[in-house]
């Protein structure tokens, strides 16, 4: 369904005489299988959110090809690009900066309806009242603007305006974080609803190794813009290789687990891992390590391995 | 937009604004005399039942052209600040939206229109233009669109990358889409209230203008102009500076008071649609 190939991303700062750059996306392969979820764990600032909105070019990648569904979406033309976007969503962190303040939650999920044309105003108006029921809202929902809403209530219009585009594939960035406990569980069990009942393949970024847990059958987890572990959700929580995956198991929650920017090691050569990694050795400071293949679908990014 | 309001400003504010509308259209019935009829047997005579604001030192209705300068101020005001406003809208919409050179480019230029004063940018291209009604405006409007401009670039910059609008393009939609369905919704209210308060200060702008003789030429009746001709009989007959001076005053004051109002009227429900 999705495959990335070696992407970069790369932020420039500063002026016309100074720039500065930033490397956000480090060199990230991986595969995506049709009907499939991918978690993405890392902690903040580990360039997880830069990944789901390179895939679906909603930034540039500085270089690498991403294909989707056999389509090298980086080389796309803006046009064909604006055809295809439908097929591949986007579900942000904050519901509420998610929909336009001004427009009604109904013309919000009417959107793509009016993005595709072609529909009578009636018939809009019957998908946009099915798909209110299919995210669990009521009817007069439709009337409301997001303010007169909760966050887990804008988060269904959010999902809603997202299916409404009839998409396949499904990028939810942290859809849950921002939501007490209980409605987290509801949203989730929603998502996981509507994924099986329209056949969604979905990558799934968060900071919460429970709702990896939970969501997604396979996991790749990021530090400082690369992926050091990939595999089997069950598998990897059982039998991760990476110092840095053990440490996050260890913790629970990558969110309590921020380090500043100048922890990463960005330079020339050596893991980026090695500063804070308790098993780092001379080898892990000049070699940069590469990808390993330890079977059952499990890489590792580490020279231990 | 709701016509219920509570808010004082824009009650005030709008009923002179409706007065002053309804003057201007219909001055030659409201006006007691021909604003350009001179009567020379009744110069610099103070107000009286004939001419309830008294007579200039030709002898005319002072009254009449008042109401007929009306017309004047609410023409150059309007005309002024839509023109710049549109100005400000294309130049900041693609300053803001597209970014890049275009932004460069067009920021450059405000800036350096930025760095002359303003009233005396006015002067310099009036005096240039030469005196007159349209060339007034051309200079009220070089020194105007700038700041709309500004406006309207800040407030795309600040809402461009919000999640909406990059989710409305994740789902397909194009620049026009955006620009107008979401962008221009969103950044309208501010620029609506500057843009208000804006005519108050182009009708100041205008009559300082043609006090200088710049503007409107005589005999056409014009609130500044006006004020300039009453300048040399000011201890004798003080009405005649008087009456053209409320008149701006209390203009000035209702497009302020209505550009205060809508402010607020639409600030707590902006701040309820974007918490935090």
């Amino acid at each position: 369904m999705l495959e990335v190939h070696r992407i970069n991303k790369r932020f420039s700062s500063g002026g016309i005489f100074k720039k500065n750059y930033i490397t956000a996306v480090d060199d990230v392969s991986f595969s995506i299988n049709r009907g499939e979820t991918l978690g993405l764990v890392g902690e903040s600032g580990c360039g997880k959110t830069t990944v789901g909105k390179l895939v679906l070019r909603l930034i540039e990648p500085t270089s690498g090809k991403i294909i989707f569904d056999g389509v090298d979406v980086t080389k796309l033309r803006k046009k064909e690009l604006r055809k295809l976007r439908p097929r591949m969503q986007m579900i942000f962190q904050d519901p509420d900066s998610s929909l336009d303040p001004r427009m009604k939650i109904g013309d919000s999920i009417a959107e793509p309806f009016r993005l595709r044309g072609g529909l009578s105003r009636r018939v809009v108006g019957e998908r946009v009242s099915d798909l209110v029921e299919t995210v669990g809202l009521s009817p007069e929902h439709v009337n409301r603007y997001p303010y007169q809403m909760s966050g887990g209530q804008n988060q269904r219009v959010v999902l809603a305006r997202a299916l409404a585009a009839n998409p396949d594939f499904v990028v939810a960035d942290e859809p849950t974080s921002g939501l007490d406990v209980s409605v987290q569980a509801q949203l989730l069990n929603l998502m996981n609803g509507v994924k099986s009942d329209l056949a969604l393949t979905i990558m799934f970024i968060t900071h919460d190794l429970e709702v990896v847990r939970y969501m997604s059958d396979r996991v790749a987890v990021m530090y400082g813009g690369k992926i050091l572990e990939v595999g089997d959700t069950e598998y990897l929580f059982d039998h991760a290789e990476h110092p840095y995956t053990r440490e996050l198991l260890a913790q629970q929650s990558a969110e309590d687990y921020y380090v500043p920017e100048d922890d990463v090691n960005n330079g020339d050569g050596g893991c980026v891992f090695c500063s804070r990694c308790p098993f780092a050795e001379e080898v892990c400071k000049n070699k940069e390590p590469v990808m390993v293949n330890i079977g059952r679908d499990h890489q590792v990014l580490c020279h231990r391995v | 937009m709701r016509l219920r309001t509570k808010n004082r400003n824009i009650l005030i504010g709008m009923s002179i604004v409706m007065c002053l509308v309804f003057i201007a259209v219909f001055a030659p019935l409201v006006a007691p005399h021909d604003p350009t009829e001179a009567d020379l047997g009744a110069r610099l005579e103070p107000p009286s039942k004939e001419y309830p604001f008294g007579t200039d030192h030709l002898g005319r209705c002072i009254l009449s052209r008042v109401i007929y300068g009306t017309r004047v101020s609410l023409l150059v005001g309007v005309t002024v600040i839509s023109a710049s406003l549109l100005i400000g809208l294309v130049l900041g919409t693609a300053s803001g939206y597209f970014g890049g050179l275009v932004d460069e480019v067009i920021m450059r230029l405000v800036d350096g229109f930025l760095a002359i004063p303003s009233m005396f940018l006015a002067l310099a291209l009036a005096g240039a233009l030469g005196p007159g009604l349209t060339n007034m405006m051309i200079a009220l409007i070089a020194v105007e669109w700038t700041s709309y401009a500004r406006v309207v670039r800040g407030s795309i910059l600040s809402i461009k990358d919000q999640e909406f609008v990059v989710a409305s393009r994740g789902l397909g939609a194009g620049d026009v889409y955006i620009l107008t369905r979401h962008i221009l919704p969103n950044i309208i209210s501010p620029v609506i209230v500057i843009a208000t308060m804006g005519v108050g200060y182009a009708i100041l702008a205008a009559a300082g203008l043609s006090f200088l003789g710049f503007g409107v030429q005589p005999p056409t009746p014009e609130w500044g102009s006006m004020l300039d001709s009453g300048r040399l009989f000011l201890r004798k007959a003080p009405h005649i500076m008087v009456f053209p001076g409320l008149a701006i005053m209390i203009t000035v004051l209702a497009f302020n008071f209505l550009g205060d109002g809508l402010r607020d009227e639409m600030d707590p429900r902006f701040r309820k649609e974007i918490p935090h």
